[in-house]
């Protein structure tokens, strides 16, 4: 019965499911391409922030991103008590994979994951700006207690209500690098997030999310 | 070992336990969420379950949400009654997947009838269901009375709208029968006769979807004059929990909603009329309206109590009230509601 339930559900959401491979795949797809330049470790990273859904619902995500392409600026100025003094700025494309998870104070609980392409640039001081766009997402709602009326006016309380919705989404964010031993920046983004459908029409949300890059290669050493 | 069968065991209690019947016996603070033809709506229960008395209201709108009514006389239900804030299909905290064309009053009546059932299943067949319908929600709870009344004790509508087809006219002429009044009363002179200019111009033009919305616009800003002048109830006292606001729905979810529905339902306002059904009501009804409502006019009320088939049957006037007589005079709302009430359990 149990199983029956799980796999009713995940068949009502198997088109969601195929938007999630559909994801997943073209992150590989960058990946493989990326290896046959080489795949480097260096360009790979990791974060986990705290997550709130209009700033206060918490929940946390963790992610992975990868550089795609970099472009290196150097400047070189003679300064008159300092001498020369080198100046780097970053631009960056990276693409990223997520998974969340929030919890709206009464109504449900909510489980996403998501990719993002991302443009970065970081300043000769380590100030980070970015501005990104996720065009594949999905977002379950799992509502707290549900209870179902059938269309022939049956009732049963329903076992793990949930309700999927496709999520495109904004990023805007800004952050810094920072010097510790396996903490490479901190960042803080705001998501514009899309619903769809939501009842009649389409819905968004706001989301706040504050949180920390770190370099796998750093716990190495 | 030890350990774990007493953990198993008393896991086991707790989950039979929880299959029994809720306990009323406490203050009730329960969020559950009907699903029902392609939505989820939560409905938001408070308050005394003791008695199995409970209110269920429906807001305004259409868009509006449950807990915005936990507030004023209606929060202060709370003590003596379980009052039940239901977010309607497409308002609120509502989600689901379904057409416009689907978001009609009477499913929407359906689905108040199935908050009902699920009620009933999770407190008690024995539960005493009151049903409180204020604005927009007037209409909806007329339309759950038409499809089953037999699953309540009383009805009440508060400043509601039985019959919008003719709101239009009836609130040309009771706009301009505030402002004359007002102007003889020297209060913001400047203000009415500009609304007396603007009722003029819209009544030339006629009814539109444009001119309603205008209308209804102008009514809600007619009651910031009024109070001002202190014919309108000054709702000090109300204490206001502001997590209701900021905490407990989340805000561009409810605020997208609410102009999405209310554009959904936007036909009501030149096609619904129930007044030659009114008479099919007969369960004990109660008729409450805000003499200075310039949103849903004073008269209409009147044609509502006319027009209902109950024998039992009582009309409140708010003489300090506008368009939300909960707020304008919170007091006199909350005791006449529990008169009603305690006089039809």
């Amino acid at each position: 019965m149990f199983a029956k339930q799980i796999l009713k559900f995940i068949y009502m959401k198997k088109f969601l499911v195929l938007i999630m491979l559909f994801g997943f795949t073209n992150i590989f797809a960058q990946t493989d391409s990326l290896k046959s330049k080489g795949f480097q470790w260096k360009n790979l990273d990791f974060n986990a922030s705290y997550y709130g859904e209009t700033g206060w619902y918490p929940g946390i995500k963790v992610g992975a991103e990868y550089i795609i392409f970099e472009k290196q600026k150097e400047k070189v100025k003679t300064k008159r008590k300092k001498g020369e003094v080198k100046k780097i700025k970053k631009n960056q494309f990276i693409i990223t994979g997520n998974l969340g998870y929030y919890w709206q104070a009464h109504n449900y609980s909510s489980a996403f994951i998501n990719s993002a392409v991302l443009y970065r640039h970081t300043g000769n001081k380590g100030f980070q700006y970015n501005f990104g766009i996720s065009p594949l997402g999905i977002n379950t709602f799992f509502f707290n207690e549900t209870y179902k009326i059938s269309d022939d006016d049956e009732l049963t309380k329903a076992f793990l209500s949930a309700r999927a919705f496709y999520e495109p989404s904004l990023i805007m964010g800004l952050g810094h690098t920072m010097k510790k031993k396996r903490l490479k920046a901190w960042f803080l983004n705001m998501h514009i997030i899309g619903l769809i459908p939501y009842n009649s029409a389409v819905n968004a949300l706001l989301a706040l999310e504050f949180g920390f890059r770190f370099d796998i290669n750093r716990f190495n050493k | 070992m030890k350990k774990i069968t007493s953990i198993i065991s008393l896991a086991l209690v707790l989950l039979f336990s929880s299959c029994e019947k809720d306990d009323l016996s406490s203050t009730l603070s329960d969020v559950l969420y009907i699903k029902h033809k392609g939505a989820e709506m939560p409905a938001y229960i408070y308050g005394n379950g003791k008695e199995k008395i409970f209110l269920i209201i429906l807001n305004g709108g259409p868009g509006g949400k449950g807990l915005e009514y936990r507030i004023g006389g209606v929060k202060d239900l709370e003590e003596n009654y379980a009052v039940v804030y239901f977010d309607q299909r497409g308002s609120g905290m509502s989600t689901g997947n379904y057409s416009k064309s689907e978001i009609t009053p009477a499913l929407m009546a359906e689905d108040v009838l199935a908050l009902v059932k699920v009620l009933k299943y999770k407190y008690g067949n024995d539960l005493k269901l009151f049903l409180l319908g204020h604005s927009w929600g007037g209409l909806l709870g007329t339309k759950v009375m038409l499809t089953d009344q037999s699953q309540f004790k009383g009805w009440i509508e508060v400043d509601g709208g039985h019959n919008l087809k003719h709101l239009y006219n009836d609130l040309i002429v009771r706009f301009n029968e505030v402002a004359d009044g007002q102007i003889s009363e020297n209060h913001s002179i400047g203000y009415w006769n500009e609304v007396k200019e603007k009722i003029k111009n819209l009544g030339d033009e006629g009814c539109s979807d444009e001119n309603a919305s205008e209308l209804n616009q102008l009514g809600f800003d007619s009651e910031i004059y009024l109070r001002k002048d202190d014919v309108l109830g000054k709702q000090s006292g109300i204490s206001i929990d502001i997590t209701n606001y900021f905490y407990e729905e989340s805000l561009l979810i409810t605020a997208i909603s609410s102009v999405v529905v209310n554009n959904n339902l936007s036909y009501i306002w030149t096609e619904i009329d129930y007044t030659q059904e009114l008479n099919t009501i007969t369960i004990p009804s109660m008729v409450m309206w805000g003499k200075y409502d310039l949103v849903i006019p004073y008269n209409q009320g009147e044609d509502a109590y006319n027009h209902l088939g109950s024998s039992k049957k009582t009309w409140v006037s708010f003489e300090e009230s506008g368009h939300s007589p909960m707020m304008d005079e919170y007091e006199k709302f909350t005791n006449e509601v529990i008169k009603f009430i305690e006089a039809n359990i």
